[in-house]
């Protein structure tokens, strides 16, 4: 008997808006209006000054190592495009911060977080994002469990979760997938493929072709798509979300993007990476084709770029000010935080630590006097 | 003879040790071209080619556990876990493989492999970056652990763990990495695992510790009035522990002040306290002290000063239990 | 922040710019000295282990001294650039956790040496059994000493290797005034049960996950953050409590026993307001009570701490009672003066010691020999053991208290003798150069040391005897002679004994004996 065919499929590739700012007339048409690619683009602008400032504050000694999203944007914002914003879960890695930043998340907290300030991940109440994430890939199994939990509870609710290309290499990434396609969560994995996990490229990370076909083998509908390309996330995000909301489980999107920065302020990049290649990705910009779509549409000039300019300016700036303004946190945050009801142990411990060596005894520390007042 | 910091011994050492033994090898996240994110391994890959110093997927698991097979087929791995934040996944191979495949198979199956791991706070990391687990791999049977908290030591004690026939976790304190300098000889030598150091000798109190505090209690000893005499020990190996050296020391003393960063409750602290107690029982003329980090996370750097056990601490405890 | 903050705004000290690192080698300056620059300018190029890269300036401002020349290797955390004056435009760097750590390690640096805790938490020295630690117990054994009958002059009562060989030295278990202690650390306090729980308040809501408080406004946030009591919130003492110390009495052979002698306990000190939870060891209420500003505090320890020691030991073993007389002393009176005019000087106390000779002594004929007594061994197996002599204990009044200088073989003794004898040893007993042997092995004790004022009195019997008299202040009084009523002498007597050995008939009879003897003088 001859072999027959037991599965067979092919990965898409979808792109909209080239990086010469052209638009694939039919997929873009009455995809966004004017008006939310404009907004898209301010926003653009600003994060990246952000991402700029964030450096110099680091390179200053103002803030701790940061991990800079510099060339990322459009994926970040072409998929929060399509999420709604206190109803939809944003479960981030640490380079999507334009994503955040839309869904309600305060700007300074990022700043806040890696000023190495537990405040910066107190996510306000209402607002559904989880804290930034620093070991890689443990998060999205988390971002499985959210949506199967909205799923069970009847909520008209979809997680998104990004994750680089590295992550996609930890165990925890198969088994969050696997779950996934199970439980049949509503959810998006948002695969943001900048190239390089700090500098191990993608070549050496996995054998596949690419990174939407490892959905294959957990029966999750995928696709890759140019993540430089704010129209073609937005769609394709938009159409996880609606299969997702139909209860059509979750799907994989592989954003290819290019990360134009180092890894972290820690890491520099000449160490392993060619500068032509980094020059061929920043012809490629999402910043670039972007504001020339919009010129070409007649609805930027440079008049309105300095003005844009100066406006990132000065919100970048309002924003580090409020960063640093913040109050000293209070010491005894380093214990309140650890159970919902202190341990009475534990609770010696943080009521002596500064006047002995370690919580031995609480007449020690005129805890009496404090009991008084 | 060089003067060198950690980073620049354990260089030495790999080096000179992939030079000697040809089943050597080294594998991580970004220790190849990168040199490691601390460049720990700088120029490894260089000199020893893609084979044999190799930049891996991103899987902690996927690392430990194939340098378990590789370790039992012949090879002498010495894989790196980026962070110890990042010893998660890689704990299951550890501990329920690596540690017990000798055991399991009456040593017809034995791992031979060193995991260097980065370990301790006061470099203001992010999170996950700054934890102690010495006491959880110690207490897991089968494994070695060793932290050598000098470039002198780090050297020694590494070329003893790759060419011990057991598993070893090999924590490198990296507050330590480029903070201090000392001559390293270039000749072959080795630190034996399981003997501790006597820092300097004393009759009053022994302080006990290992890693980067070592520096904290070697700077709250220069501030003790002059008559205070203090016999301070590096323990450099956490598991097997050199019992013999800290009692004798205690048996002189009769009062301990035990010092680690990791959190208090069921640190190693508790376990030492508990030999002295056993073993120094009628010598004892204070309770055994502890100075160590409190029973919560490690604080971003905003607030991880509270909490590292440094030298006002430790001065602190050394004149508590001398007025006892 | 990535490194240390100069406490001068106006310094840039070079920051970690990669995680550990020590030094950065300045490869080029990008400003003079005297440009202006914009926040986040570049300053300079420098080059790390981990990258080469530019230092961007942290504000804006007028460069005054850039440290360092092209080429040089700067280390973090020294000065890089310095600016003039307060620059303008954007924030200067906050104060960092840096300036927060140097103020804790002042904080901590400003700790009391010696604050180590005297007890385990929750334990005071129990009746009977002695603190110590494990090194002095096993030097107790080996110099085959009992710990427990040890007095100990550490802290919280703990036995020292010093005590064990004063106590070897002096004999053992006839408890012996300790050599004074040296000085203990000032205000060591003894713990709180510090095991008990106590119900803390919780944060200000329970979170569900992911959906903590909102940010609040960042000033009210401490407040937000959970702490719903009061101090919760405020900064700790930083300093303990200091000990209050019962103020101690003077040592009277006759006091009320227990009232102020307290036993091995230093005295639980209690903070203010704090509240001990039912677990703890209730602090003495008098001492609670009594505890104010301008108490005069005086250390229970030493020569005092031993005779408080004794006394509580002797009424915790012989069951006091007394009876109580008085004798017509006016005859005696009217000898002593004969005496005195005589050129003898006596006082009523060689006389008295004398009638209890008498009484007491077998070889002497006195027939309540019972009253010159101790009891041996313990447990099941006691013996009472009368004495063949009489040692006479006088209390004698110190500046360090009771003192008990002994006569020997008092009833070989007269009057005279005794009175002699007397002089003697309560000079030596002030004087303290009496020697051991002579402050010690009494049979009997008299106490005449109310005689100053006051007339019957409860004393306790000096351990291990079984009797004691107490001598009250003679007094002008009405006396009865032929039916008449005429103003004589009285003399209260009161006689303490254990009535473990002495029934109250015996110990009356022997008063009565007493009184006779004291009332017809020329027998003495």
């Amino acid at each position: 008997m001859p072999r027959t065919v037991a599965y067979k499929t092919q990965i898409q590739h979808l792109s909209v808006l080239d990086e010469n700012g052209k638009l694939d007339s039919k997929l873009g048409k009455d995809l966004l209006s004017d008006e939310q690619v404009q907004q898209s683009y301010e926003h653009m602008t600003v994060c990246r000054q952000y991402d700029e400032v964030a450096f110099k504050l680091q390179r200053s000694g103002r803030m701790g190592t940061f991990p800079q999203n510099k060339g990322q944007e459009a994926a970040a914002i072409g998929s929060a495009l399509a999420a709604r914003k206190g109803q939809d879960w944003l479960v981030p890695a640490y380079r999507e911060n334009a994503a955040l930043f839309m869904h309600g998340l305060p700007m300074h907290s990022v700043l806040t977080y890696w000023m190495g300030d537990e405040r910066g991940s107190q996510i306000p109440e209402g607002v559904k994002i989880t804290p930034l994430s620093v070991p890689i890939g443990t998060h999205m199994l988390h971002a499985t469990g959210i949506a199967w939990a909205a799923k069970m509870r009847k909520e008209d609710s979809v997680t998104l979760t990004y994750f680089g290309d590295g992550a996609t290499s930890e165990g925890d990434f198969h088994e969050a997938a696997n779950f996934a396609g199970v439980v049949q969560a509503p959810c998006i994995f948002i695969c943001q493929n900048n190239s390089w996990a700090i500098s191990v490229p993608r070549e050496k990370q996995t054998a596949s072709e690419t990174f939407a076909q490892k959905a294959l083998a957990y029966g999750i509908p995928t696709i890759q798509v140019d993540g430089n390309d704010l129209f073609a996330m937005y769609l394709a995000t938009k159409e996880a979300h609606d299969r997702a909301r139909k209860g059509e489980g979750p799907t994989f999107i592989e954003a290819v993007t290019y990360r134009l920065a180092d890894h972290t302020t820690a890491d520099d990049a000449s160490r392993y990476r060619d500068t032509s290649e980094l020059d061929a990705w920043k012809a490629k910009d999402p910043l670039i084709r972007l504001r020339k779509y919009l010129e070409n549409k007649g609805l930027w000039d440079d008049e309105k770029q300095e003005a844009l300019e100066a406006k990132a300016k000065a919100i970048v700036q309002e924003v580090v000010k409020t960063a640093e303004e913040m109050p000293k946190p209070d010491v005894n945050d380093i214990f309140d935080y650890t159970f919902a009801e202190i341990p009475e142990s534990l609770r010696v411990q943080r009521d002596t630590m500064r006047t002995t060596s370690l919580g031995q005894n609480p007449d020690q520390a005129g805890l009496g006097a404090r009991a008084a007042r | 003879m060089a003067e060198l910091n950690l980073v620049q011994s354990i260089n030495l050492a790999l080096a000179q040790e992939m030079e000697r033994d040809d089943r050597v090898m080294v594998l991580g996240e970004d220790v190849g071209l990168n040199g490691g994110v601390f460049r720990v391994t700088d120029g490894l890959q260089k000199r020893f080619g893609e084979d044999r110093v190799v930049d891996t997927p991103l899987a902690e698991s996927g690392i430990l556990g194939t340098s378990i097979g590789l370790a039992s087929n012949g090879m002498l791995p010495v894989p790196e876990s980026q962070f110890e934040g990042f010893l998660g996944p890689a704990y299951d191979q550890i501990v329920h493989h690596a540690g017990r495949m000798r055991n399991r198979t009456r040593g017809a199956v034995t791992v031979p492999l060193t995991v260097r791991v980065p370990v301790g706070g006061g470099i203001h990391a992010p999170e996950l970056h700054s934890d102690s687990p010495e006491a959880i791999y110690s207490h897991h049977v089968g494994v070695k652990v060793v932290m050598p908290s000098t470039p002198y030591d780090a050297k020694g004690l590494l070329l003893a763990a790759i060419r011990d026939p057991d598993p070893v976790v090999f924590f490198e304190p990296k507050r330590v990495y480029r903070s201090y300098k000392e001559h390293v000889p270039e000749d072959d030598y080795t630190v034996e695992i399981g003997e501790a150091k006597v820092l300097s000798e004393g009759e009053d109190v022994t302080v006990i510790t290992w890693g980067a505090t070592v520096f904290q209690a070697l700077a709250a000893l220069d501030e003790l009035p002059e008559d205070v005499s203090v016999e301070l020990i590096d323990m450099r190996t956490i598991y097997p522990m050199d019992e013999d050296t800290i009692v004798e020391s205690v048996q002189k003393t009769g009062r301990c002040v035990l010092v680690h960063e990791a959190a208090r409750t069921a640190g190693m602290g508790a376990e030492i306290a508990t030999i002295l107690q056993e073993k120094c029982f009628l010598h004892l003329e204070a309770p055994v002290q502890r100075v160590t980090g409190f029973d919560t996370v490690m604080p971003y750097y905003k607030l991880e000063n509270h909490y590292l056990p440094e030298a006002p601490r430790i001065k602190e405890a050394i004149a508590q239990v001398l007025a006892y | 922040m990535a490194g240390k903050v100069s406490s001068d705004p106006n310094i840039f000290l070079l920051p970690d710019i990669g995680e550990g690192l020590q030094e950065a080698e300045l490869i080029k300056w990008l400003v003079k000295e005297g440009d202006t620059v914009e926040e986040q300018q570049a300053l300079a190029e420098v080059e790390t282990d981990k990258a080469l890269t530019e230092i961007p300036s942290p504000r804006a401002g007028t460069i005054k001294t850039l440290h360092g020349a092209d080429g040089d290797s700067i280390n973090v955390g020294e000065p890089f650039v310095s600016y003039e004056g307060a620059g303008g435009g954007a924030s200067a760097p906050e104060p960092t956790a840096d300036n927060g750590t140097a103020e804790t390690a002042r904080e901590d640096d400003g700790t009391v040496v010696g604050k180590m805790s005297a007890d385990t938490p929750g334990l005071t020295r129990q009746a009977g059994k002695a603190l110590a630690t494990p090194a002095v117990r096993r030097k107790a054994r080996e110099m085959g000493v009992d710990i427990n009958a040890v007095p100990g002059s550490g802290i919280g009562g703990r036995v020292l290797e010093k005590d064990l060989v004063a106590f070897a030295s002096s004999g053992g278990a006839s408890a012996k005034p300790a050599a004074p202690a040296a000085p203990t650390p000032a205000a060591a306090p003894a713990p709180a049960a510090s095991t008990t729980r106590r119900p803390m308040p919780r944060p200000a809501a329970p979170q569900p996950q992911y959906q903590p408080q909102p940010m609040p406004q960042m000033q009210q946030q401490p407040q937000q953050m959970g702490y719903g009591m009061p101090q919760m919130g405020m900064p700790p003492m930083g300093m303990p409590m200091p000990m209050m110390m019962m103020p101690v009495p003077m040592m009277m052979p006759y006091g009320m026993p227990g009232m102020g002698m307290g036993g091995g306990s230093a005295g639980v000190p209690v903070a203010p307001g704090y509240v001990p939870a039912s677990a703890r060891p209730i602090p003495d209420p008098a001492q609670q009570s009594l505890a104010s500003a301008g108490d005069a505090s005086t250390p229970f320890k030493g020569v005092r701490k031993t005779i408080a020691n004794r006394l509580r030991q002797s009424v915790d073993t012989a069951v006091h009672f007394t009876v109580m007389d008085e004798a017509d002393v006016t005859d005696l009176d009217a000898l002593r003066r004969q005496f005195a005019e005589a050129g003898t000087k006596l006082s009523f106390l060689p006389f008295v010691a004398s009638a209890v000779c008498k009484t007491m002594a077998p070889r002497v004929g006195g027939r309540f020999g019972a009253l010159n007594a101790r009891v041996e061994g313990s447990g099941d197996d006691q013996t009472i053991v009368e004495h063949h002599a009489v040692h006479l204990g006088i209390a004698t009044d110190t500046d360090a208290g009771l003192m008990v200088p002994v006569i020997r073989d008092a009833d070989a003794m007269d009057t005279v003798g005794l009175s002699d004898a007397i002089a003697n040893a309560a000079n030596g007993a002030r004087t303290r150069t009496a020697a051991r042997e002579d402050l010690s092995g009494s049979t009997f004790t008299i106490s005449n040391v109310g005689s100053h004022a006051g007339m019957f009195a409860t004393p306790v019997i000096n351990a291990p005897e079984v009797g004691i008299l107490a001598v009250g202040k003679v007094y002008d009084a009405v006396v009865v002679r032929d039916g008449q009523a005429v103003v004589g002498k009285k003399m209260p007597l009161s006689l303490a004994c254990d009535h473990r050995v002495v029934d109250g008939a015996t110990a009356a009879l022997a008063l009565a004996e007493i009184v006779k003897m004291l009332q017809e003088p020329q027998g003495l």
